[in-house]
């Protein structure tokens, strides 16, 4: 038998993301302000928002580092552009099925902190972030350490 | 800008020149505004009562009018900049099922390591697989002019569960889905269900990959070379296992066709016995079988077999590592080479060959091969890994804890508690250790000790129980039994008595039904 706390081992990383039930995420139509981009960011306090057109689907994302390499120190007007104009365009997306090895795999080597999660027409049904796996590790691992059963 | 933009307005005097274009679709508006000879400074409110009345005023963008006003008072031209625009018509959505879990689909293959296809998710029982979301209306637009723009309204999305599926209250916008048993979703045409048998059609090979499954596992073929079948329940096979490897977490295995290992050295009569099995007969990679019930095949070759409940062979046993806390049982069969470790003895047609095979059979104690040993081992492997673990959570507060006052909150409260459990691990680490030495002085063998040959018995049999060892020199024909008298100390050879086994075990079949081949 395999002795073992926590869940990461071949059969946590080889599950589905949907498994780790990631949220819903927040979107905002390519035509808004970008003001009211980064007024989500704030408020949800999320580092990243996924921009989607007219009919809901995905078009991008803006996150947190475009809000410091395209937005801050620029004399970009946070009121007249939409958010089409400096969100990051055709992100790297995941599916709910997509396994947390692939998804892990995807951020490190594109150097990302948040996957949006789309379903198979492309609509945004979820947003998966590196603390949302570190969370569920962590949370997986403290869980297995108090439930272990003490012997009288 | 898709398309070119059409002019809704034009004026033109000697105060300035007013151009308002649109964009094709009506969502936009944008103004040129250049100053004339005779431009006098303008207010917003001045400039918007040049505007056409059927511009609708509250989708122009006040900022942007302000800082147009602001560059044509100070004598710039404005050029295409957008100052008005309308909200498109959101459709409505129809309703969908959002799978979270992969569903099976044998031939949806994405993995690239051959043999491990993840063809779906084991779900456990509460977990939500799905969500199912309901459609929507969609709201109208409108364009520049007020003018409405229509939207439709969505489908709902037709399915059914079954009741190891349930469908709980919205929340947040989607109804969870969750399951109501261990296994994986089915979909069969829009009928969802979790199902915890796992039924392969053919063999258990590339085409499928390894099994690693939460219910119950039957292959209608055989398993080929290096693969595994890992199951919490019973796993059925219909033919042949090649060197595979085959767990059962809680129920039985049986295999219609044989059982077959390639990496045995084969033993002779001229190789001397030896009490580690890995020494004589080789070295088994794959071809490992472990069950918490009962072990059945046709026949046995160069495998491993760890079974809580008896072993039954059909046919032939052949340098095998087997493993029982009930008995070996090969009633029409031959046992030669390998070891056997059992508690309620041996029963088989021939024992050893006449090549004078070497052939081991230990009659062991029931706490050496029983469950709670076993357990009491692993509880207490499994309380030192936690007590590693806990050890590396708390760093240097494992051995100073009165720092873990300093700590700030909420760290201090949780470093606190995994202190207190590291306490109460080590504590039950010192319980394990006593019990296991409860449970050895407990020991005991089953009240008979008995190996039961129907035909015939060879040299190069050697029968164990602990310090007395039982060989022969000459053919024994049966019926017979090899008896240890535990009062005397020694074997006696007999007539054929039936085996009895007091020890507890499961000796309830795996299933009724078997696979056919």
């Amino acid at each position: 038998m395999d002795l073992q706390f926590g869940v990461v081992d071949k059969r946590f990383l080889a599950r589905s993301l949907g498994l780790l039930n990631p949220p819903s995420p927040i979107v905002v139509r390519e035509d808004s302000p970008v003001e009211k981009a980064i007024t989500l960011l704030k408020e949800h306090k999320i580092g990243g928002v996924v921009v989607v057109n007219a009919q809901g689907k995905i078009v991008g994302m803006f996150t947190e580092r475009d809000v410091v390499t395209k937005v801050v120190l620029t004399e970009l007007n946070c009121v007249e552009t939409e958010i089409q104009e400096v969100m990051t365009r055709e992100p790297h997306t995941a599916t709910m099925t997509t396994t947390v090895a692939f998804a892990l795999n995807m951020m490190s080597q594109g150097g990302y902190r948040h996957i949006p999660i789309v379903d198979d027409e492309g609509y945004p049904v979820g947003m998966i972030s590196v603390k949302n796996i570190v969370d569920y590790i962590a949370s997986a691992l403290t869980k297995d350490l108090h439930q272990f059963e003490v012997s009288q | 800008m898709d398309g070119e933009l059409r002019t809704v307005f034009q004026k033109q005097d000697e105060l300035f020149e007013l151009t308002l274009r649109s964009s094709p679709d009506n969502l936009k508006l944008f103004i040129d505004l250049k100053p004339g000879k005779d431009f006098k400074p303008l207010t917003k409110g001045e400039l918007e009562s040049h505007f056409p009345p059927n511009i609708h005023r509250p989708s122009l963008h006040e900022s942007i009018l302000e800082n147009v006003i602001t560059e044509v008072n100070s004598g710039k031209t404005v050029t295409e900049r957008r100052i008005a625009k309308g909200r498109e018509a959101e459709q409505g959505r129809d309703g969908k099922i959002l799978f979270l879990v992969k569903r099976y689909q044998p031939k949806d293959i994405e993995w690239v390591e051959p043999r491990f296809m993840r063809t779906f998710d084991n779900v456990e029982k509460g977990v939500i697989v799905a969500r199912l979301y309901s459609p929507t209306t969609g709201s109208d637009g409108q364009d520049i002019f007020g003018q409405p723009i229509k939207s439709k309204p969505g489908k709902p999305v037709k399915c059914s569960l079954e009741s190891s599926l349930s469908l709980k209250p919205d929340s947040g916008g989607y109804q969870p889905i969750v399951s109501e048993l261990a296994g994986y979703l089915s979909d069969s045409g829009g009928k969802l269900s979790i199902k915890d048998e796992l039924a392969i059609q053919g063999n258990v090979d590339i085409k499928c990959g390894d099994i690693d499954f939460i219910g119950k596992v039957r292959v209608s073929g055989g398993v080929m070379k290096d693969f595994q079948i890992r199951a919490r329940d019973d796993v059925l096979i219909g033919a042949e296992t090649t060197n595979a490897s085959v767990t059962s977490e809680r129920g039985g295995i049986i295999i219609r066709g044989s059982a077959i290992g390639s990496s045995v050295r084969m033993t002779s009569g001229t190789e001397h016995s030896s009490a580690n099995p890995e020494q004589s007969i080789g070295k088994f990679v794959g071809a490992e079988y472990h069950t918490a019930k009962v072990f059945q095949a046709h026949s046995a070759q160069g495998i491993r077999v760890e079974a809580l409940g008896d072993i039954i062979i059909e046919k032939e046993v052949s340098n095998c590592s087997l493993r029982t806390r009930g008995l070996l049982w090969i009633p029409r069969g031959h046992l030669f080479g390998g070891e056997t470790y059992v508690v309620c003895g041996v029963e088989g047609r021939i024992l050893g060959t006449k090549a004078g095979s070497e052939t081991t059979i230990f009659l062991c104690s029931d706490v050496e091969s029983s469950l709670e040993y076993g357990e009491v081992q692993h509880q207490i492997h499994q309380a030192e890994a936690a007590v590693e673990l806990l050890r590396l959570h708390l760093g240097p507060y494992a051995e100073n804890p009165t720092r873990l006052s300093l700590l700030k909150e909420p760290l201090q409260t949780k470093q606190k508690k995994l202190y207190a459990k590291l306490h109460s691990i080590l504590a039950t680490i010192h319980t394990l250790e006593e019990k296991k030495s409860v449970l050895l002085k407990g020991a005991s063998h089953n009240p008979t000790l008995r190996v039961n040959f129907h035909e015939r018995l060879y040299p190069g049999v050697t029968i164990v129980v602990g310090e007395h060892r039982f060989t022969t020199d000459k053919e024994l024909t049966g019926p017979g039994t090899v008896e240890f008298l535990p009062d005397v100390g020694r074997f006696t050879i007999r007539e054929l008595k039936p085996l009895e086994c007091n020890i507890e075990r499961p000796t309830v079949p795996v299933a009724k039904e078997t696979p056919k081949r």
